[in-house]
């Protein structure tokens, strides 16, 4: 593969729909004193906004935090995720594919951010690679984390909360998406 | 034996959180934020998010552009070590899903893995203690990059 001028083919850059920000990396820093690492199980059959949410709670007394999460071993029952695609109508550079039930499958890495949503109610990202339970075939994308649920042998996640800043899902104007981003605290869901 | 187990014991410190914005590099941005912030020595703890196109490095030194838009990073190792000069390297490794749903992956090279819609990183400074760690059982103290091969593909 070549690009024009005969260089080999490199990688793109596109333009997004909407004004470039200016702030190009958006940041949330906790102290060390203020970081909690925790080990957790989650419980089999929960939802995993739930789930991860619960986890979050558990080591926060119960007040709202947000958090990231490394996925360790486990599974998800089902599994429904999608993948990136171009946007047909144009509005965005990218859009998702209709969601896929992989089934029981066993999930090998991948990461998750819990935060709040644009509606104000806690929103799970996570994008996982896993094996379909019958061939073992490698599959992956973006979780529903609504729909998709911690399987019967539950899931083992490495957490982080944070308790310096808060992370929302925010309409974001350069690509016409909401995503979520770092925010000085002020409050979180209840 | 003809190789000794590298022991580097130390500490963990701060941990940040970033939203990487569309068209940054995945990998110059890591160090982008370790030079903002200080961050000499760090893990990646989380990242997720979609490339635009996503170009990897595999063992045998073959580079794979794989083109989106877009490629969903769906597994991502990686830590941060300070090159010869005190500047931040960035070696991460991740699992890509590809448009079409085939998996791959690779190590992400500099300047070639543009941000397509947002990326999400977590980095956990890593703060090695001054003294080496001590010899025991063959063991040696050392820094990690010996472990981790050569910084960059």
């Amino acid at each position: 593969m070549r690009a024009p001028g005969g260089l080999p083919a490199a990688s793109r850059l596109l333009r997004q729909p909407g004004p470039v920000a200016r702030d190009r990396i958006t940041l949330g820093m906790d102290v060390c004193e203020d970081v909690r690492s925790c080990l957790v199980r989650l419980v089999p059959g929960t939802p995993l906004v739930e789930a991860f949410g619960a986890a979050m709670r558990a080591a926060t007394g119960g007040e709202w935090r947000p958090a990231a999460f490394e996925i360790l071993s486990g599974g998800f029952e089902p599994c429904i995720y999608c993948l990136a695609a171009p946007d047909p109508g144009g509005e965005r550079v990218v859009t998702y594919t209709p969601m896929t039930n992989a089934g029981a499958v066993r999930a090998f890495g991948g990461s998750a951010t819990l935060g709040i949503g644009a509606d104000g109610a806690p929103l799970l990202h996570c994008h996982a690679w896993f094996a379909e339970p019958h061939e073992g075939r490698v599959l992956g994308g973006h979780l529903d984390t609504f729909a998709s649920r911690v399987s019967g042998e539950g899931l083992r996640v490495r957490m982080t909360v944070f308790d310096s800043f808060d992370i929302r899902q925010l309409p974001d104007a350069e690509t016409n998406h909401t995503v979520f981003r770092p925010l000085e605290r002020s409050g979180g869901v209840q | 034996m003809s190789e000794e187990v590298k022991l580097v014991s130390g500490r963990t410190g701060r941990t940040v959180y970033a939203r990487v914005h569309p068209n940054e590099d995945l990998v110059q941005a890591v160090e982008k934020i370790c030079l903002r912030e200080g961050l000499e020595q760090c893990f990646l703890r989380a990242g997720l998010g979609s490339l635009t196109d996503a170009c990897v490095a595999f063992s045998s030194g073959r580079i794979k552009v794989v083109r989106g838009p877009a490629v969903e990073v769906i597994g991502m190792t990686g830590m941060v070590e300070a090159d010869e000069a005190g500047n931040p390297v960035a070696v991460l490794h991740g699992v890509l899903a590809e448009p079409n749903g085939a998996i791959s992956g690779g190590r992400f090279l500099p300047g070639q893995n543009p941000v397509c819609v947002t990326f999400e990183i977590v980095l956990e400074e890593w703060l090695p203690d001054a003294a080496p760690a001590g010899t025991v059982a063959g063991a040696r103290a050392a820094p990690v990059s010996d472990a981790m091969g050569s910084a960059r593909a």
